[in-house]
């Protein structure tokens, strides 16, 4: 199975795995073929176009995921499912929510994004615990 | 395996120091010293009451065999999600206004960690799983994956 342009992903995910196994070699490398790997798609978009990609996402891709996992019972897909289904909501929800009131979403806010699942807080400080795959606020980092 | 020190957990009540058979848990840079660390000993980890200290293996066990249909719709979306994050990457770079550049770029790194999530539960799980060496296998003109097979072995 080879998709090119999903390589970038599946290079940085091992990335981090080899860090966690203190592999940091295998690490380092890992992080250079998913440079390598990035593939720039062709077709550019705006906030709007990318909001049609995640209704995408939410009507098509996730409900196809969770099919294939419950007919063999893989909880581990079906978690992604459910943390991945959320967070995809979420940034729906805030492109509309830009959408219609703009700039001012960010008055005496921050973002912030949790590296375990994904979740993007717009808030003054981080959450105590994600929301959504409960990990707690170290795991927060600020978007500049 | 070898014990590991997660630095944000420990509280420096230093009983790992203690209970080490050969000084490996007392350093100066706060990790323990793998090349004195006796393999799967653990005392440290037994006797740390903060739980800030764990084994490391040198070999993990190969993962459950995936579906390969699960592991197809994971790929799809892994796609979908690369497609996304390059969008956001490029109006973060396009755009004149410095708020939707910054949510721009909170999307671009959510939406990369989301795929990334489904690359692991797609069956590409850890660095030395029979999914990533037979990945690797198919790039035979890059160094960096030629080394990787090599470490990997």
């Amino acid at each position: 199975m080879k998709k090119e342009k999903t390589l970038s992903p599946v290079f940085s995910n091992l990335a981090k795995a080899a860090t966690k196994q203190q592999r940091y070699e295998e690490a380092g490398l890992f992080s250079q073929l998913a440079e390598q790997m990035y593939v720039e798609v062709p077709k550019k978009g705006n906030l709007d176009s990318l909001k049609d990609s995640m209704i995408k996402d939410i009507d098509i891709h996730y409900p196809e995921i969770r099919k294939a996992a419950q007919a063999v019972g893989d909880r581990g897909a079906l978690r992604a499912v459910t943390w991945g289904e959320k967070v995809t909501k979420i940034h729906k929800s805030l492109i509309a929510r830009y959408a219609s009131k703009g700039d001012a979403i960010m008055d005496g806010n921050e973002i912030f994004i949790c590296e375990a699942c994904g979740f993007i807080a717009i808030a003054p400080s981080p959450p105590n615990r994600c929301p959504i795959c409960k990990v707690d606020s170290s795991r927060f980092s600020k978007v500049k | 395996m070898y014990a590991s020190r997660n630095g944000n957990l420990c509280t420096k009540d230093c009983l790992c120091l203690f209970v080490c058979p050969t000084g490996a848990t007392d350093t100066e840079d706060g990790q323990i010293d793998k090349s004195r660390c006796l393999d799967g000993c653990r005392l440290c980890v037994d006797a740390c009451p903060s739980h800030a200290i764990y084994l490391v293996f040198e070999k993990y066990p190969e993962p459950a065999p995936k579906d390969p249909e699960v592991t197809t719709a994971l790929m799809n979306l892994c796609e979908a999600k690369f497609g996304e994050e390059d969008t956001s990457l490029s109006i973060a770079e396009y755009t004149e206004n410095s708020i939707e550049a910054r949510i721009a770029r909170a999307l671009q790194r959510s939406t990369r960690i989301l795929a990334e999530d489904c690359a692991r539960e797609g069956g590409y799980m850890t660095p030395d799983c029979k999914p990533t060496k037979e990945l690797l296998a198919q790039f035979p003109d890059s160094q960096a994956a030629r080394k990787l097979l090599e470490l990997l072995r």
